[in-house]
């Protein structure tokens, strides 16, 4: 019997799984989807990945082809290079403007549907198109697609939570209470720069916010727990000062008051504890009056900010604070069901109360 | 010696959350959404629940039959229906652990080694379950607990997505949506099949082996109802519907500084679970067909189960063909697992009647 | 056939040409037999003496040369009728069988042959290796003395450190010609009389005569040959040997071999050192938890490199791709050849450091970590990570305090690295199954090789998987 397994052993042994040994690998890092005038083949697909020249040197390479759709681009993308085409390690997805007015839906089912893709690929837009941003050669900057990833990843990190993967972008996508947002790239003065926040109408791009504008977004989302508020504010008559503060935020929901009438109401409630950085007013902010002041001034600021960019979500009907999702849970499913969403959002009544509370003023007096 | 082994309580646990945790966890919150719609893992508590029904009925059937095995049990009938009535149940749960293998290999075929060739994987689990399958049920008891402890530290990968997790996806609706209680409870009941088995070795448990096999169910619930809850409030309903596979989505999202995906290790792991699944049920198989033919030498029938196994395999040709088997073959092991035991009571029960009846003319 | 009735006749030959004189006295019979069995040894002595029929037949090398001069000097004064009574009144032994005749001066005693009869003179010369530190067992805290060839050594080294009445020792004869004394020792009350029983019988049924040492012993007496791993625990210190005793375990102890087996042992206790007990409990504990982390480096680091890089390159988090895109750039084999050749690089450095006495072992260092870190990479043969995984995963089978079982895992990893470069991942894993249910059917001495895990104890898992604190009251496992 033990002959037995010894000869199925000695079988498996013949067999083997198919090499995919790293160094004859093209290993694509970043993906870039535009779409182009051209008729017959509409989609543009840029991929960017890592070589070793030939004296040892970590260099890139990439590859730009016209396609019908993106899997038939990457079939051409395999006739232009020597190495084994694999895309496991793709870490950014970037839409060009024109292709994500369109809507992204297709071209992510085609990325999740590959089971080597994975679920933690970064997306985001560009401001005009994706291949500029790819095929742009930064000096001793290396792989834009890891320059990308880490741009990306700081982002998230600092203080704009996007959603940024694709698991987060479907899953808001899917989920019928909110809207997927994606950060927005552009080419500047060769370099690679963020430039605010692209609204989603379910897979459509409907806007760009300004960086400005997109940190008063934040500010409402849930899931951002800290970050910078830089604002010029009235301080007196005709007097402005610039105010910097690293905040952190205590509390923030957004209620949704049960009434059952038609028109809906909801509130965003946000509590800020921040530390003053910077103030360029002549006031001492040390003094509690002072601080008191400005807390009120701020506050004042954020809402009526805040009420600004929310009356204009709510004329795009874009959602992306998933004002929707409160909504949902305060119905039950077959009123849900029956209800318009977009329409009902864009009637709402949504009102911003913030309370700023400033702690301390630094380490200076 | 070899016989008064008996098999500890937590062997005997281990060893049917090991049995039951198959397959079909992969694309049980799917499953899960699909019947049951929004808020679905409250069911999967209800369907746990009449799984603990299930195991007290063989619970019953060894308390009353005062500690005899199932063989002894049904010795009373003609040989015919006996025959009958053994291979009926052998076929069924031979063909459930051929199809659970064949799934998981083709799942790994399509997911991770999609150029090799699907020989070599169901071979590599052919060679482990026949060094498995070739001790007895003592020494399969062994290795599932180290077994065990080799694979269930993947639940304590569920923690990396508690960041992602937000109550308000799970919205307040409890089964809303496009549900299918009947049938798509079945098919989760089905994810939880495994337990009947120990109707062949609960009279082996060493001491209370009631709470041992409850134990067994709830490990298996828990981790089910973990990995659902954690799906429910970590995928929005929509995506769940759309995931084919949204535990090895799960797993994918999981990284660590220095290795990442790690979905196609971990997933291998849990290949070492489904394992024992198939294990034990043509472990079951071999006992019934063993008590039929008891001139036959054990190593034999093994070898005869594998080999036939394994040219089964080659019938289903696609993932869609093997559902469709392994849909039936549920349905038939689900009725053999409730009505299995009914049946033995009843038989225990006239027994005693038909005696005492004896006993008193 | 023939060539055995060609021997026996050549027997009878030699037999006729006796060297010795024929004597004629009644002890005949005893003497005849001890000569004829004895026949071609040149280093017999024997003392004669002119006024009595008495003999002494000795190994000169065996017994004490100043004890046997004084026991001459006292019996040449006496006279032959006096002899007999100074016999009877001594406190020599009486030999009767020709078997304890043998063992008797074969064990370093003189045999006294008087006319009918045959004494025991016990002069045995107790000379050997003096006891010095352990060398494969060191530790930091704790004894330093381990065991040398001497049995009766041994034996007083374990008596002073278990000093109970308890402390049964059972004297057995291994061997079909050559019989060799192995002693088996377990405290009564405490060790299973059945396991006693058990390893009895086991050892008398080797008939072998090419034992000599206790490692080998072992093997013939374990259920499952063809185990890469280790079954009985073998240890050359008395402390460990103590310890093993106190847990109830049989330990055996064989003549001219400085190592000791305990039975039955699990896995856990080849994963033990004398220094976990000597740390504190923590301390202790977290030692523990990193030799399990190193078994797990040693077996599978390299296996998982040469997966990864073979198969799941989208397994490499992104700062570590150029790292190593850039060290395998210029490598021409695939990863699996890579490592094989490593690996068995570094076994050859290590068995050659082995064999090789220590001052030139230090070259092999030198020359072996030179020529392998910095001129194959420099050439291009393998790549500089691969270097850093091989040596982790030798420093880690380092770390095993069981140099048996540091091999037996030494030699999986290999089967490990094959198999990953033919099936990446899932090779591993399957590897790791046929592993698992190998390490778990194993037993020894009908004990479970993985005993405290399964099957399952908790109770026990403070006294192998870690080591818990000391308890007052003493409990026995």
């Amino acid at each position: 019997m033990n002959k037995f397994i010894i000869i199925l052993f000695v079988f498996l042994v013949t067999g083997c799984a198919e090499q995919r040994i790293i160094d004859d690998l093209a290993l694509i890092n970043a993906v870039g989807y535009d779409l182009t005038d051209n008729e017959k083949n509409p989609l543009k697909l840029t991929v960017t990945f890592p070589i070793i020249t030939k004296d040892g040197k970590y260099d890139r390479k990439t590859i730009m082809v016209e396609g019908k759709t993106s899997k038939e681009a990457r079939e051409k993308v395999r006739f232009k290079t020597n190495y084994k085409l694999e895309s496991g390690q793709v870490r950014v997805a970037l839409f060009g403007k024109r292709l994500a007015k369109e809507g992204l839906l297709p071209n992510l089912h085609s990325l999740v549907r590959d089971p080597s893709i994975g679920t933690r690929l970064k997306l985001a837009l560009a401001e005009d198109e994706a291949s500029d941003v790819l095929l742009l050669q930064i000096k001793n900057e290396g792989q834009n697609a890891t320059y990308l990833e880490q741009f990306l990843t700081k982002i998230n990190r600092e203080n704009f939570r996007t959603n940024y993967n694709i698991y987060q972008f479907l899953r808001d996508y899917y989920d019928d209470g909110i809207d997927p947002i994606l950060p927005v790239f552009k080419v500047e003065k060769n370099n690679i720069a963020y430039n605010g926040i692209g609204l989603f109408h379910e897979d459509k791009l409907v806007e760009i916010l300004k960086p400005s504008e997109a940190s008063y977004l934040f500010l409402f989302r849930e899931e951002m727990k800290q970050g910078v508020f830089l604002e010029q504010i009235d301080v007196g008559k005709e007097e402005q000062a610039s105010i910097m503060l690293n905040y952190e935020l205590k509390n923030h929901h957004i209620e949704i008051p049960s009434t059952p009438s038609k028109s809906k109401k909801a509130s965003i409630y946000i509590e800020l504890i921040g530390d003053v950085v910077e103030y360029t007013g002549k006031d001492d902010v040390s003094d509690p009056k002072i601080q008191r002041k400005i807390e009120a001034i701020i506050t004042k600021k954020i809402n009526q900010e805040g009420k600004k960019l929310i009356m204009k979500l709510q004329k795009l009907q874009v959602d992306p604070l998933g004002i929707n999702r409160y909504v949902r849970n305060k119905m039950n499913y077959n009123e849900w069901k029956a209800l318009d969403q977009y329409k009902s959002y864009q009637d709402m009544n949504i009102n911003i109360e913030t309370k700023v509370i400033i702690n301390s003023s630094g380490k200076w007096k | 010696m070899q016989m008064k082994e008996k098999l500890s309580p937590f062997q005997t646990a281990i060893l049917v959350y090991l049995t039951q945790s198959g397959v079909t966890l992969f694309s049980l919150p799917r499953l899960v959404a699909e019947a049951f719609g929004t808020n679905g893992w409250i069911g999967l508590i209800i369907i746990s629940f009449i799984v603990n029904i299930n195991m007290i009925l063989i619970w019953l059937v060894y308390k009353m039959s005062k500690g005899k095995s199932m063989f002894e049990i049904i010795a009373i009938f003609p040989k015919w229906i006996t025959f009958s009535f053994c291979v009926f149940i052998a076929v069924v749960w031979m063909l459930l652990g051929i199809m659970v293998i064949l799934k998981f290999s083709m799942i790994i075929k399509v997911l991770f080694y999609q150029n090799v060739s699907l020989i070599y994987l169901l071979s590599m689990s052919y060679i482990l379950t026949y060094l498995l399958l070739k001790k007895d049920i003592y020494q399969i008891a062994k290795a599932t607990v180290v077994l065990f402890y080799f694979t269930v530290w993947t639940v304590f990968l569920l923690a990396f997505h508690l960041p992602e997790f937000s109550f308000i996806r799970l919205t307040p609706f409890i089964f809303k949506g496009d549900t299918d209680m009947l049938k798509g409870g079945l098919s989760i009941f089905t994810a939880l099949l495994g337990y009947e088995l120990s109707i062949l070795y609960v009279h082996k448990i060493d001491r209370k082996p009631l709470r041992s096999l409850l134990v067994g169910n709830s490990i298996t619930s828990v981790i089910y109802l973990g990995v659902t809850f954690v799906s429910y409030g970590f995928f929005s309903f929509e995506q769940l519907l759309r995931e084919m596979y949204p535990v090895v989505t799960l797993l994918g999202y999981i990284s660590f500084p220095v290795l990442e995906r790690v979905e196609n290790f971990t997933f291998s792991v849990f290949g070492l679970k489904v394992l024992m699944t198939i294990v034990m049920y043509l472990w079951g198989t071999k006992e019934l067909i063993q008590y039929q033919f008891k001139r036959i030498k054990t190593n034999f029938i093994v070898m005869g189960i594998l080999i036939i196994g394994f040219s089964v395999s080659f019938v289903p040709k696609v993932i869609k063909d093997v559902d469709q088997w392994l849909t039936y073959i549920t349905y038939a092991a689900t009725a053999i697992a409730i009505l299995l035991p009914i049946f033995l009571l009843l038989t225990i029960l006239t027994s005693k009647i038909l005696n005492r009846k004896a006993a008193n003319e | 056939m023939r060539k055995d009735r060609n021997r026996l006749l050549k027997d009878f030959k030699l037999q006729k040409e006796q060297i010795f004189e024929k004597p004629n006295f009644a002890g005949e019979s005893i003497l005849q037999k001890f000569i004829s069995d004895f026949k071609i040894s040149s280093d017999l002595s024997v003392t004669e003496f002119p006024h009595f029929t008495v003999k002494i037949y000795y190994f000169s090398y065996l017994i004490n040369k100043d004890h046997y001069e004084q026991f001459l000097a006292s019996i040449r004064n006496i006279t032959a009728e006096e002899l007999q009574s100074f016999l009877n009144h001594s406190e020599f032994k009486v030999l009767t069988e020709m078997d304890s005749v043998e063992e008797a001066i074969l064990s370093g005693s003189a045999i006294l042959f008087t006319e009918n009869q045959a004494y025991d003179l016990p002069f045995k010369e107790g000379k050997g290796r003096s006891i010095s530190p352990s060398e494969t067992e060191t530790v930091i805290l704790g004894a330093h003395e381990a065991f040398v060839e001497s049995v009766d050594m041994n034996l007083s080294l374990i008596r002073k450190r278990v000093m109970s009445s308890q402390l049964k020792t059972i004297k057995l004869l291994v061997g079909n010609k050559a019989k060799r004394n192995v002693y088996l020792l377990y405290l009564e009350g405490v060790a299973s009389e059945k396991d006693v029983e058990e390893i009895k019988n086991r050892i008398l049924s080797i008939h072998n005569d090419a034992i000599v040492d206790t490692n080998m012993l072992v093997q013939y007496i374990d259920e499952h040959p063809n185990s890469p791993f280790p079954q009985f625990y073998t240890t050359e210190r008395p402390d460990v040997t103590a310890y093993k005793l106190f847990e109830g375990k049989v330990v055996g102890l064989m003549e001219n071999s400085p190592f000791a087996f305990c039975t039955p042992v699990s896995f856990f206790d080849f994963m033990e050192s004398m220094d976990d007990f000597g740390q504190r409990w923590i301390v202790g504990t977290f030692i523990k938890v990193t030799r399990y982390i190193a078994i797990l480096v040693t077996l599978l680091f390299t296996a998982l490199y040469v997966a990864v890089s073979t198969y799941h390159y989208e397994m490499i988090p992104q700062a570590l791709l150029p790292t190593l895109l850039e060290s395998r750039s210029k490598v021409p084999f695939p990863p699996v050849i890579e490592a094989l050749f490593l690996e068995f690089l570094l076994e050859l450095l290590r068995e050659a450091g082995a064999r090789l006495p220590t001052k030139v072992g230090q070259t092999i260092g030198i020359v072996g970590g030179i020529v392998i870190g910095q001129a194959a990479v420099q050439a291009g043969i393998t790549s500089n990570i691969l270097i850093i995984v091989v040596a982790a995963s030798a420093i880690a089978s380092f770390v095993v305090p069981s140099y048996l079982l540091s091999a037996s895992i030494r030699i999986v990893r290999f089967g490990f690295i094959i198999i990953s470069g033919f099936w990446g991942n899932l090779g591993i894993i399957f590897g790791m199954g046929i592993l698992i249910i190998h390490l778990s059917t194993l037993t020894n001495l009908n004990s479970p090789y993985l005993l405290p895990i399964s099957p399952m104890y908790p109770k026990f898992f403070k006294y192998t998987m870690i080591r818990g604190p000391f308890k007052k009251k003493t409990e026995r496992g």
